[in-house]
């Protein structure tokens, strides 16, 4: 389940980069959407991220972690990432504000996300066009080892308290939908 | 130049996205916007490309000209891929039309690119810590730079095809090219 919510988080606001106006009302008529929005709900629940979709793209759920959860998540970042955080100064450690962090990370994931995906959208794809896309493609493809090693941070960063769950819990208890995205997805086109 | 146009055009679409809505009404009381969109005005009309500023991005400008001199640039470009889907992606008699096309979708990359790229002009590195995972964002924004050459590349040739050259006083006194300092400009606004 690691990083399901960024995944369907970012593939939704490709699809829609207004997240104020997310909800079930607006996607109502649009199974992609609607059924990515579904799978976020659920996800929040269970990550008890309980805000709005903006202010999680915020971070704003991090503001709420306790001493001893920000200092654990410190160790927990420092043991896999040991430059990422260098000095040992505990009174700097304890300023280290994880919601910015996470705003300014997640926010730049973002765009990544939609330059990466812009090419899915020329819709002048011809024999003509081939040349530029395959040269995007070819960036694209560059660009994907940096892109996991963002997400991995982002990972502690929307579950830093590592809340686990089954994927039967997640349908059973948060109502996460049972059905095939990309079926849902080639039968809207 | 042309790497002047590309550059301040890049920087000015980070103030304002609404590349139609540009106009130094617009921007009367944004110096740092107002200068660059003289540069840019100024630069244009030194490169004779007589077109408007989203026409521009869309490459509209792009004529009989780029395309005679396609098939000697396209030599530049064809060590960019491999070799055989590179044959296969350029046909031998490209039309102006499909440079246009070809400009206008490495022009919406690099737009959204330096979204990317100029993500932390306007912030300063507080502390240490703070530059650390900074750097998680400047690793993939240095890979994304470096990758964008090829791009790059191609846009320069559509811009200046005939290699037009002006020094700098030429432009000023030509074509209306402000002779600010614009570090000074954008600094005086903090």
């Amino acid at each position: 389940m690691k990083n399901t919510l960024l995944t369907n988080f970012l593939e939704l606001y490709t699809l829609s980069d207004n997240v104020t106006k997310w909800s079930v009302d607006n996607f109502f008529y649009n199974p992609p959407r609607l059924y990515r929005l579904q799978a976020i709900d659920a996800l929040m629940k269970a990550l008890q991220i309980n805000c709005s979709y903006q202010e999680f793209q915020h971070g704003e759920y991090l503001m709420k972690l306790d001493n001893l959860e920000h200092s654990e998540l410190i160790i927990k970042i420092k043991e896999n990432y040991p430059t990422l955080f260098p000095s040992n100064n505990i009174v700097e450690e304890e300023q280290i504000d994880f919601q910015f962090m996470f705003e300014i990370l997640f926010s730049y994931r973002m765009q990544l996300q939609k330059l990466i995906s812009a090419r899915d959208s020329v819709w002048e794809y011809s024999e003509e066009n081939k040349y530029p896309i395959l040269i995007i493609d070819d960036i694209n493809s560059k660009l994907q080892a940096d892109i996991e090693a963002l997400d991995d941070i982002l990972a502690y960063l929307i579950n830093p308290k590592e809340i686990h769950f089954s994927n039967q819990e997640l349908i059973e208890k948060y109502n996460y939908l049972v059905g095939d995205l990309e079926e849902i997805d080639s039968d809207w086109i | 130049m042309e790497k002047q146009l590309l550059d301040t055009f890049l920087d000015l679409h980070l103030y304002d996205t609404e590349i139609h809505e540009w106009s130094f009404e617009k921007f009367e009381n944004f110096p740092s916007r107002s200068h660059r969109l003289q540069m840019i005005t100024a630069l244009m009309k030194a490169l004779e490309i007589n077109c408007s500023y989203s026409d521009f991005k869309e490459g509209r400008f792009i004529s009989k000209v780029q395309y005679n001199k396609w098939k000697d640039f396209k030599e530049s470009i064809i060590d960019q891929l491999d070799a055989k889907a590179y044959a296969r992606s350029l046909k031998e008699n490209s039309h102006p039309f499909d440079i246009q096309s070809i400009f206008r979708t490495f022009m919406r990359y690099r737009l959204d690119a330096q979204k990317l790229i100029g993500v932390f002009d306007g912030i300063y590195a507080a502390n240490d810590e703070f530059r650390a995972f900074i750097k998680l964002i400047e690793i993939p924004n240095i890979h994304l730079k470096e990758e964008l050459k090829n791009i790059e590349h191609v846009l320069l040739f559509c811009i200046n095809p005939n290699e037009i050259q002006y020094t700098q006083e030429e432009l000023i006194i030509q074509f209306g090219f402000p002779d600010v300092d614009l570090r000074q400009i954008d600094s005086d606004i903090f």
